[in-house]
Formats: C-alpha cells, sequence, structure tokens
C-alpha cells in the first residue's frame, strides 16, 4: 500500500512542479506583452477640406486629450503639393504643443477635403487619447485667407 | 577495462585532431584579412558550365562562401564551398553572432552578402549603407548643406544599421527626415535620454525608426532599426554653418570619415576605434575600420553650388578630383569626381573672390515671430583692419608640439616634420624656441628654450629629423611639457601644436589647456587628410591663436609663411563692439577673439528694428588702443533662411566653451536653446517611427558600418589589435 502512495505523492510533486514552471514561463511571455501595451504607436491623420478653394499653405495645433501622447514623427499628405514633410515649431514643442505647418508653391493645389499630414505618436498608458484639431491659419496660392474644416482620425 | 582505455585513447586522438584543425582554419582565416591581394580558388568545372553570369545571378547558399577575381571580363570564376562558413563576412562586420543570416537577392546590384567579392586588390565588404549623397549651397560665407544615406538591407534578415560619422563641428543641423519609398516623416529633435527610449521602444515593437545622437560636435550615430531584407530607407539631414575665412581665401569643408581616436586610461565616454567585426571597445563610442585589404560599397557623391556674390578668381580642391560647371564669374558647380568617391578623407573646397581683401559684411535675417516691430537674426564678418600690418611684433618663444604618436606615422609625420623645419627657417634672432614631442609620453629637445640662431635651429632640424613615430597619444603630457616652463616675460610664448587631434578625451585636453595657458597663444595646426577639427578650433579658441590645417598634399611653406604673417604682427586685443542705430543684443562668442592679421572673426547676435546703421569696433594693440568704424550698407541684409540657426548653433558652441573656462554647468541652458531652435546637440536627439510600419519577429541583428581608414593614417599603428590605439 505504501508504494502506490509514494508513487500517487510524487506523481502529484511532478505535476506541481510542472504546473509552477507553466505558471512561471507563462509570466515570463505574458510580462513583455503588458509592456507594448503600456506604450504604442500609432499615427493620426489630419484632412482638410478647403472646398473649391485651392490650399496653398496651412498651420495648426494639435490636441490630446486623455492618455499621454507624444509626437515621434510628422509625414506629408496624399497631395503632391503637401508630399514632403511638414513642419513643426520647435518652441511650442517645449510647451507640449504641436503645431504643424506646410506651404507649396506648386502650381497644382489640392481642393475638397485631402488629407495633409500624419502625425505618428507614441502613447503611453492603456487611456485612449482623443484627438482635436485648431486650425490657425489656411492660405490660397495668392495668400489670401480661406477657411477650411478640419478632421483628425 | 583495456577497451575503455582504447576508446578513451581513440576520444582523445580525434578531439587532439579537431583542435589542430581548428587552429589551421584560424590561421587561414587571420592570413586571408591580413592580406592585401586577391587569392583565386580554381573554379569547379560544373559550376562554371553556366557561363557567362553576372554578380546578381549567382546563386549563394547559407553555407557557401564566394571567391570572385573581376578582372575586364568581369566575372571569372566561382569557387566550391569553402571550409568556413559564408556567415563568416556578416559575422564579422555586427556587434552580434548573425547565425542564419544570408544575401538577400534582388534586382538592385547590391554586393551579396556572405561572400567576398575581390575588386581592384580589395575584399568588397557588404554594408547596410550604400550611399551618402552630399549638396551644398553657398552664398556669402554661409552654406546650406543637405546630407542623405541611403541605407539598404543587403542580408537575408532584417536588421539595425549603426552608422557613426563625421560633420563640421560647427554644423547648425536642424533638418532630419526618414524616407521610405515615397513617405517622408520629420524627424522631432526631442531631449536625449526621451529620443533614445522612445526608439529603443520602437526597434523593440518592430517599428521602422530612426535616432541621430550627437557624441563630439563633430560625430554622430545614426541608427536605423528594423530594415527588412532588400528594404531601402534614406536619412537627410540639413545643417547651416559659416565658412572659414583665412589668408584670403574662403574654405569650405565637409568631414567624410572620422579618424582612430586615441582614448588614455581612465577615459569611459571616449571615441574607441576598433576593427571591422570586432567586439565594442568599451568606449562610449565606436568607430570600426575597414582592413587595409578591405573596402565597402559605400560611396559618396557631392555638388556644391557656390555663389560668391562677387568674382570668383580661383578656386582649388585640396584632396579630391573635381568638375567644375562655371555660371556666371561669380557663380559656379562644383562636383565631385565620381572617380574618386570613396569617403576617406575631408573635401575641402578653398576660393579666392576679387578684391584685395574681404570687406566686412553683415547679413541679416527677419524673425518670423518678430511681429510688427521687426527685428531678427544677423551676423557679422569682422576684418581686421590694414594698419595691423604695419605694426612690428615683440620677439617670440615659440614653443613647437609635434604629435608623433602611432596615428601620425608615415605621411603625416613626415608633413609635419616639414612645417616645423620651414618655420624654424622664419624665426628671427631675438626669438627662441622649444620643440615638444608627445606620444605615450613627452619629451622636449632642451632644458629650456634656446636662442634662435642659425647653429641651434640646424640642430633643431636635426631634432626633428630624428624623431620616431608611434604609441599613444598623451596629448595632455605634451601640453603641460610646452606650458609648464617658466614664462620668459620679454617674449611672447606661442605654442604651435602640430597634430592630427585623433584623441577621444577632448574635454580633458581642452580644460588642462585652459587652466595652464595664462599669456601664452596657442596656434593649432591640422595635419593630415581628415583631422578632429573640433579639437583644433576648440585649442586655437580657448588658446586666443587660430587654427590652420595642413593637407597631405599641401605645400607647408606657404601654410607658415601665413602663420608667421599672423604671428609677426600684434593682434587687436580685448575687442568691444558698438551697433550705432541697431538695437542689438546677444551678441556670441560673448568673448570676441582677437583679430590676428589675415584671421577675420564671424559674430553673430540678434537685433530689433531694422539693420541699419554703423559699427564701431574698438580694441588693444599692445598698450595702445585702436578704433575703426564699419558702416553697414542695406544691400547687405538678405532674406535667406540660416542666419537664426547659425545664431543658435554659436550660443550652444559659446555655452560649450564657457564651461571649459569656468565649469559651470551650462546642460540646461544648452537643451533649452537646442530643443527651442530645433537643433542637434550634445543632450538633443533626432527621433523618427514609422508607426504604420511594423515588422515581424525580433529587432533583428545590430550591423555596425564599417568604415576605410582616413587617407594616409596606417591602420596597423592604430586599429589592428596590437595597434597604439
Amino acid at each position: 500500500m505504501k508504494r502506490p502512495v509514494a508513487r500517487t505523492l510524487s506523481l502529484s510533486c511532478f505535476i506541481m512542479v510542472l504546473a509552477f514552471a507553466a505558471a512561471v514561463v507563462a509570466h515570463g511571455q505574458s510580462a513583455p506583452r503588458s509592456d507594448v501595451q503600456a506604450v504604442r504607436f500609432e499615427s493620426v491623420d489630419v484632412f482638410l477640406d478647403s472646398s473649391t478653394h485651392k490650399l496653398a499653405a496651412y498651420q495648426f495645433e494639435l490636441f490630446a486629450t486623455g492618455g499621454h501622447a507624444e509626437i515621434v514623427g510628422l509625414e506629408g499628405g496624399e497631395h503632391k503639393a503637401f508630399a514632403h514633410a511638414p513642419y513643426y515649431d520647435p518652441a511650442a514643442l517645449q510647451g507640449d504643443r504641436v503645431i504643424v505647418a506646410a506651404y507649396s508653391i506648386d502650381a497644382e493645389l489640392p481642393t475638397g477635403k485631402t488629407r495633409v499630414a500624419r502625425i505618428h505618436m507614441q502613447i503611453t498608458g492603456a487611456e485612449v487619447p482623443e484627438y482635436q484639431i485648431k486650425i490657425m491659419e489656411t492660405l490660397g496660392p495668392g495668400g489670401e485667407k480661406i477657411a477650411v474644416t478640419a478632421e483628425s482620425r | 577495462m583495456k577497451t575503455r582505455l582504447c576508446i578513451l585513447l581513440a576520444l582523445l586522438i580525434t578531439a587532439l585532431a579537431a583542435l589542430l584543425q581548428m587552429t589551421a582554419c584560424g590561421s587561414k582565416d587571420a592570413a586571408t584579412r591580413q592580406s592585401s591581394s586577391p587569392i583565386i580558388i580554381p573554379p569547379r568545372s560544373s559550376e562554371l558550365s553556366g557561363v557567362p553570369f553576372g554578380l546578381d545571378d549567382m546563386p549563394s547558399r547559407p553555407d557557401e562562401e564566394l571567391w570572385v577575381i573581376k578582372g575586364s571580363g568581369g566575372v571569372s570564376a566561382k569557387s566550391p564551398p569553402p571550409l568556413s562558413s559564408g556567415v563568416t563576412s556578416i559575422r564579422s562586420a555586427t556587434t552580434q553572432p548573425v547565425e542564419g543570416i544570408r544575401p538577400q537577392q534582388n534586382d538592385e546590384p547590391v554586393p551579396t552578402s556572405g561572400t567576398l567579392v575581390v575588386q581592384q586588390d580589395k575584399k568588397m565588404i557588404p554594408v547596410p549603407l550604400k550611399h551618402t549623397a552630399v549638396k551644398a549651397a553657398i552664398n556669402a560665407y554661409i552654406s546650406s548643406v543637405t546630407v542623405t544615406q541611403q541605407f539598404q538591407n543587403p542580408y537575408s534578415e532584417k536588421i539595425e544599421a549603426v552608422y557613426v560619422f563625421p560633420l563640421p563641428d560647427n554644423a547648425g543641423i536642424n533638418e532630419f527626415v526618414m524616407t521610405i519609398g515615397d513617405r517622408h516623416i520629420r524627424g522631432i529633435i526631442r531631449e536625449r535620454e526621451q529620443a533614445e527610449k522612445i526608439y529603443a521602444e520602437a526597434r523593440h515593437q518592430g517599428y521602422v525608426a530612426s535616432l541621430m545622437t550627437q557624441e563630439r560636435p563633430n560625430i554622430f550615430t545614426q541608427k536605423v532599426a528594423n530594415i527588412e531584407p532588400g528594404k531601402k530607407i534614406d536619412i537627410q539631414i540639413r545643417y547651416f554653418q559659416t565658412l572659414r575665412y583665412q589668408d584670403g581665401w574662403y574654405e569650405w569643408a565637409f568631414p567624410m570619415v572620422v579618424g582612430p581616436r586615441y582614448n588614455p586610461a581612465g577615459t569611459a565616454d571616449g571615441v574607441g576605434a576598433m576593427p571591422r567585426g570586432s567586439a565594442a571597445s568599451g568606449q562610449k563610442t565606436d568607430v570600426h575600420y575597414l582592413a587595409p585589404n578591405e573596402r565597402s560599397g559605400h560611396d559618396i557623391s557631392l555638388e556644391v553650388d557656390l555663389n560668391a556674390g562677387v568674382t570668383i578668381e580661383s578656386l582649388v580642391s585640396v584632396n579630391h578630383q573635381i568638375r567644375r560647371q562655371p555660371r556666371g564669374e561669380s557663380h559656379t558647380l562644383v562636383q565631385l569626381d565620381p572617380k574618386d568617391s570613396i569617403p576617406n578623407k575631408d573635401f575641402v573646397l578653398r576660393y579666392q573672390v576679387a578684391g584685395a581683401t574681404v570687406k566686412s559684411a553683415l547679413i541679416v535675417q527677419s524673425d518670423p515671430q518678430g511681429g510688427k516691430g521687426g527685428g531678427g537674426y544677423f551676423t557679422l564678418m569682422l576684418v581686421p583692419p590694414e594698419n595691423l600690418k604695419n605694426l612690428p611684433r615683440r620677439a617670440v618663444e615659440m614653443v613647437f608640439v609635434m604629435d608623433t604618436s602611432g596615428s601620425m606615422s608615415g605621411e603625416p609625420i613626415t608633413q609635419a616634420k616639414s612645417a616645423v623645419r620651414v618655420a624654424l627657417g622664419k624665426m628671427q634672432p631675438a626669438d627662441t624656441f622649444q620643440i615638444v614631442n608627445f606620444a605615450s609620453s613627452a619629451s622636449q629637445m632642451s632644458p629650456s628654450p634656446l636662442s634662435a640662431s642659425q647653429e641651434n635651429r640646424h640642430a633643431a632640424a636635426q631634432y626633428v629629423n630624428s624623431l620616431c613615430e608611434g604609441g599613444g597619444t598623451e596629448m595632455l603630457q605634451g601640453i603641460n611639457k610646452a606650458l609648464d616652463f617658466p614664462h620668459d616675460e620679454n617674449r611672447t610664448r606661442v605654442v604651435a601644436f602640430l597634430t592630427d587631434g585623433y584623441i577621444g578625451n577632448e574635454l580633458e585636453i581642452l580644460r588642462g589647456l585652459h587652466d595652464k595657458l595664462a599669456d601664452s597663444r596657442v596656434f593649432s595646426f591640422g595635419v593630415g587628410s581628415s583631422t578632429n577639427r573640433y579639437l583644433l578650433n576648440s585649442m586655437a579658441t580657448i588658446g586666443n591663436g587660430a587654427a590652420a590645417y595642413l593637407a597631405l598634399k599641401d605645400d607647408p611653406e606657404p601654410v607658415m609663411q601665413s602663420y608667421f604673417e599672423r604671428i609677426s604682427h600684434p593682434a587687436l586685443t580685448n575687442l568691444d563692439v558698438r551697433f550705432q542705430g541697431m538695437n542689438v543684443k546677444d551678441v556670441y562668442p560673448r568673448k570676441i577673439p582677437d583679430l590676428f592679421v589675415g584671421q577675420p572673426v564671424i559674430l553673430t547676435g540678434r537685433f530689433d528694428g531694422s539693420p541699419r546703421g554703423s559699427v564701431t569696433v574698438s580694441g588693444k594693440v599692445g598698450n595702445e588702443k585702436l578704433h575703426f568704424d564699419m558702416a553697414l550698407a542695406e544691400n547687405n541684409t538678405s532674406a535667406d533662411a540660416g542666419i537664426r540657426t547659425v545664431w543658435a548653433r554659436t550660443k550652444i558652441a559659446d555655452l560649450g566653451d564657457e564651461f571649459i573656462r569656468t565649469g559651470r554647468d551650462v546642460t540646461g541652458d544648452i537643451r533649452n536653446t537646442a530643443i527651442e531652435y530645433g537643433l542637434m546637440s550634445q543632450y538633443t536627439a533626432f527621433i523618427a517611427v514609422d508607426s504604420l510600419t511594423r515588422t515581424t519577429g525580433e529587432h533583428g541583428t545590430t550591423v555596425n558600418v564599417p568604415v576605410p581608414m582616413p587617407d594616409g593614417v596606417r591602420y596597423d599603428t592604430t586599429v589592428a589589435p596590437g595597434g597604439d590605439k
């Protein structure tokens, strides 16, 4: 009677050790995954709609509410006139403000709704930030002010 | 028992045989690395049946190493798989093992990795940096330069490319764009630590990202993470800088390679010089060098659009062959000859413009944030008054300090010796002189300075001829030797420092120089094809002297003649610059350098209102006061961009000098200025992440881009195991 009990005990111990090892491995695997979730990267597309007006220059400020978002790259838009990477104001960045601007002297300029910039962000924390655009300036080819609507996604 | 013994014996013999074979392989590999001539391995007849074939057509297996002899008829032979794995050549180019990585076969004519290609007696080493394109535009004495580094992964697995490269020490770098296909992503300036964290996270998560950091004002590191096999990523950098003007010549220089630095014992934040593929040196930054019998496929193209504003009378390229396309009397396009496209020496362009001397010139740029009140930034080239040349000098106590370390071995030391012999011939009887030489330690010609008699100068020339080069670069010992002995009150002490500047402890050297300087003046001479201009220019600034450069192809006679011309007349010291009719502030450098004959000074500052009026400069020549006025012509006004950047960069350099002179912690001031103006600095970095391109798997192998040795510098005395560095 003693031997089967001992065998059972040994088996139990073996299973416990195995389970513990599996838990350790599982924990080791999940730890980096939670890190990945803590810091992630995403992009924000900014669209301007100038209706029938030609868009030659713009300047806007991007706000992020909720979550901790930092700009890590600034990409150009879909139209050839704004394909080059836009500029940002480094001084404003010191105050955690993201001010983006671009201009084009191309003869062919976009009208209607166009993606003018793609902003690459690093997000820290689980909270999902929401983005808002505040237009500061939009100009036509002659330097005249034009009205636009803005959208980010 | 006997059987067991036999088995043991057999095992022992087998192990010994294996060990012997391994040793033999090791020696063969070492011999191959050191060989400078091509090795021809007979082709297998079966593999030649398909000839002709090109490099791109050649199949390569992971376990295969290819030796190709390229002659006039192209590829002629392919070897059977050798003993060593094809991975060998890749492993040696990386800091981590890259087992299994093999070349990517694609449409681009990239060198087949995992293969060794022999071309013109050199083994072609595949590297992830394919090409550097430099485009410069010079207007008056300000240049705008765009540098594009074209990275490409020639391997079969994704990699992180790391490239340590030089830029001019006064470059104000304010633009960084990463291009992937037709997408352009502007890099963002961040505090260095923060940028490094973002890069590490993006790299870890598989995103394509790039990071540029500054290791020295003239040494930078470019990292590009997660480059997939066959993929290309371009990094474009733009900077502004002011040109040097000396002895009637403007000079524009672009450094192409970081020279091998020596790091004295105890240095941890130096710049290591390592053979390609070797482990880290323990220094903060490492430069990996190709052996003399190797070259990489990395080449360079360079174009300078020179718009001098006045007639260009003569133009020379000091180290490179060029092509020139004149576009008018004052405008010309200069291109690097494609035959001279190996990036192993500084590109130095010198030109003279019409008129005996350059006029003091003011260039302004309005501040876009200045509002309705106007205002902006300016640079002013302050030219010494002509009458300075009419004043005689005091007798001098000349101390020649010669770097005789291993890196100076060969052509550089020959050039330095010629320069000192020329200088000895120009000394006057009332002068005295001393010769100090340093390598692993410092020594001097005589216990005390000698009179400049013909006999003594002859003896000095013989002493110089007898100097042997080799050993480390204990520059501080040379400085101490040159400045420690009692100062002769009747003579001006002038120290002429001849060195390539290949040291990794610049800050220690500059502080040491400042602490010992007293009334001495230091004139630095950069000798060689790729000198450490940051150190040499800073030594001159701290030493209240001037820097000059002696390339390997330069004639030392005119260079030393100009130097003697400079020290043969008193300098205009204690300078004070007053602006009338123009509200000026924040002028840098705050301590205006002394004015020497043939050596203007560039000031930069900010102004309110409009840039009109005149400038009065006052100073002292010996004990006498001197004043001169300059009118600021309205037509000097320029709307060109760049002055703002030049101003901020000069402010950062000035803060660095302040730290050396006073020890005040200027970290915060430098960082804030750099971030406000979007500039690269010691405490800031450019980061760019493409959040749309996430690659799979681990971040890949780190591949350090190996660079060629600077022209004229010996590998065996600097980089090779057992070398002096």
